[in-house]
């Protein structure tokens, strides 16, 4: 995997796991690191929308988003993927985080562009909501909850 | 900023209304239409909470209301309708809804059940042809250019007739004309324009729909008559909305009422009812956004009932005139509007939010088509797949008691997740043929996840809505066969 050894969550430590929303799917997603949350955003992101392990990762995409703040700019973070998809019909395997900042997170996407025949889509993400959303550290470990709008 | 843990407290009104009396920072009482086992559900979940946030608001006129399919959204409630006056009111793009001009348009035809009974199949799969559903869908023989994209916008279903998508004579039956003015698309995202160009006419995906189904039971003849709806007689129904433009737009003023609410010390008991108030700069940026989006979503479903029309065509092999596809009515189901009511006696200008909400003016409606003016405003329910949907008229009482708004659907009771898990291992598109009704969709996953089970019985709602007076019963409508998106 391309997740840095420093924002790595034990064996043990589920990525993300999904809540209930009776609307809509409701994520939360741990990281050691904020970084690693940000990543595990994405590997939830694409989940939710495909089977990410269909998508090979054989294209690269520089990927940089701004905001206001780290929940705010989570929002932005996966709207951004979302956009990507809808409008390049970018699906990515996973989401390096090469620099992240309070208002800023610079990323690498590698994967590809959807093909009906090799990509099922599961769910289709219409929006990342920012209701309930939070992001804090539980015993040395950062959690995310974030409701999409599907 | 979480919602409050706990429950508010209710009070029942009477058989069909609840209160959550103004208590802590509320400006004014909840109240929610339900019966006694209804509210029971509603209790599950934290939708009376949002309904009581939402009261919070600055400038609300009348009461927080929800209507009787209310349930769990983000911010406001599903099923929520909110109206703030034009001083120190506010307009919130979470009061709206990401799927912006999410609504409903419905055709009668001449056909009768017997006449396509044979043809079903091949309908659904024409629809299926014409009509690119699911995500990532794209149309190939309409391409939105900028400068076409700005007249959609500003122009709304007009557009589609001038380019001979379906007749002048359509736009008299969609609320508004299928245009709402002041739209400014200078105000949109690149982002927002560029996810509304490829999705142009198409169905989407989720709860989007198209369905053929048949009159089953006509409750007010007088209006049946009037709306051209008569026993078995074939109707098709289409929900859909703005798509990534419309998501777009509200994330877009999300991001900027999000800075607005704190400039003018708005406090917000949930992010996601960012507001600004309605004079404000922001707040007139939005509603002139929003126009937007709304327009689109009126051209989009405009351009599908052509291509429905078209599919009839194609596969009965009849004319237009002949199979007699007209539209009764087509309805924004998320949207906020400056409309003007009685209140206190007097005549005043509000901004009503409907999120989940259909607007149902009673007769003699000035802003109603003169042919229906008779009997009232249209209201159209779509219930689930396996079910039935309802057409009912907007009344006096909607006017007086819910700024001029009822329910708008069935309103889910289970998860997506849930959904999916009861219905594993079962065929569903199987069980939904031996009860009649063909389901056609790109994808299973859709069809699972929006099973009967999941949803309210959407009898259940409309009769809450009749009874409490908020909307009449008019017919109610069979599936026979649907394209799920």
């Amino acid at each position: 995997m391309l997740q840095s050894m420093e924002s790595a969550l034990d064996n043990h430590h589920p990525e993300y796991e999904y809540i209930e929303h009776t609307g809509d799917i409701g994520v939360r997603v741990f990281g050691r690191e904020l970084k690693g949350l940000f990543e595990n955003a994405g590997k939830a992101f694409f989940d939710i929308l495909t089977e990410r392990e269909s998508i090979q990762p054989s294209l690269q995409k520089q990927i940089v988003v701004e905001s206001h703040g780290w929940e705010r700019l989570l929002v932005a973070w996966l709207s951004e993927l979302l956009y990507l998809f809808e409008v390049d019909q970018w699906l990515f395997q996973t989401c390096e985080i090469r620099s992240l900042g309070e208002n800023r997170v610079e990323a690498v996407g590698r994967g590809e562009h959807y093909a009906p025949d090799r990509h099922e889509i599961k769910t289709g993400i219409k929006a990342v909501t920012h209701h309930q959303l939070s992001i804090h550290k539980v015993n040395e470990i950062w959690e995310a909850t974030i409701i999409f709008d599907v | 900023m979480p919602e409050a843990a706990a429950n508010p407290k209710v009070q029942k009104i009477d058989d069909y209304r609840w209160r959550i009396p103004r208590e802590g920072k509320m400006r004014t009482d909840g109240i929610i239409y339900a019966d006694q086992q209804m509210m029971e559900d509603i209790q599950r979940d934290m939708s009376l909470v949002q309904v009581a946030n939402v009261a919070c608001l600055p400038g609300i006129v009348g009461h927080s209301l929800a209507m009787p399919d209310i349930h769990w959204g983000y911010g406001f409630p599903i099923g929520g309708v909110a109206a703030f006056n034009l001083d120190e009111g506010v307009v919130s793009p979470g009061g709206v809804g990401y799927d912006i001009n999410c609504g409903v348009q419905l055709m009668r035809s001449n056909l009768r059940k017997g006449d396509i009974q044979a043809d079903l199949q091949k309908l659904i799969e024409a629809i299926f042809r014409n009509i690119p559903s699911g995500v990532g869908s794209r149309r190939k023989d309409l391409k939105l250019g900028p400068a076409d994209e700005r007249e959609v916008l500003t122009r709304g279903a007009a557009w589609a007739v001038q380019q001979g998508y379906g007749a002048e004579q359509d736009l008299a039956h969609i609320e508004d004309r299928g245009c709402i003015a002041g739209a400014d698309p200078d105000l949109l995202s690149k982002k927002a324009l560029e996810r509304g160009r490829p999705e142009i006419g198409t169905l989407g995906s989720g709860n989007h729909f198209v369905e053929i189904a048949s009159v089953a039971e006509i409750f007010d003849m007088e209006a049946a008559r009037v709306l051209g709806l008569e026993p078995d007689g074939i109707t098709v129904m289409i929900h859909s909305g703005s798509r990534g433009l419309g998501h777009q737009v509200c994330e877009d003023n999300l991001d900027v009422m999000l800075d607005a609410a704190q400039k003018y010390g708005i406090e917000l008991p949930d992010r996601q009812l960012a507001c600004a108030p309605v004079q404000s700069k922001e707040g007139k940026n939005y509603l002139a956004a929003m126009a937007c989006a709304a327009n689109f979503a009126f051209t989009n479903r405009q351009l599908m009932g052509h291509w429905v029309r078209q599919s009839f065509q194609q596969v009965l092999d009849r004319s237009a005139q002949d199979i007699g596809l007209d539209l009764i009515y087509d309805v924004c189901h998320n949207i906020a509007k400056i409309e003007e009511f009685i209140i206190d006696g007097q005549k005043r200008k509000v901004c009503v939010h409907r999120k989940g909400a259909t607007r149902a003016f009673p007769a003699h409606h000035p802003l109603i088509p003169a042919d229906y003016r008779s009997i009232g405003q249209p209201v159209l329910i779509p219930g689930d797949m396996g079910r039935y949907s309802f057409v009912l008229l907007g009344t006096e009482k909607a006017m007086t008691d819910t700024f001029g708004s009822t329910c708008h659907g069935a309103g889910r009771v289970m998860s997506r997740h849930q959904a999916a898990k009861v219905a594993k291992g079962r065929a569903i598109i199987r069980e939904m043929e031996d009860r009649g009704i063909l389901v056609r969709s790109p994808g299973k996953r859709t069809v699972v996840e929006e099973i009967s089970e999941a949803y309210k019985d959407v009898a259940d709602v409309v009769r809450v809505a009749h009874e409490a007076g908020i909307s009449r019963k008019v017919a109610k409508l069979t599936p026979l066969a649907v394209l799920k998106g």
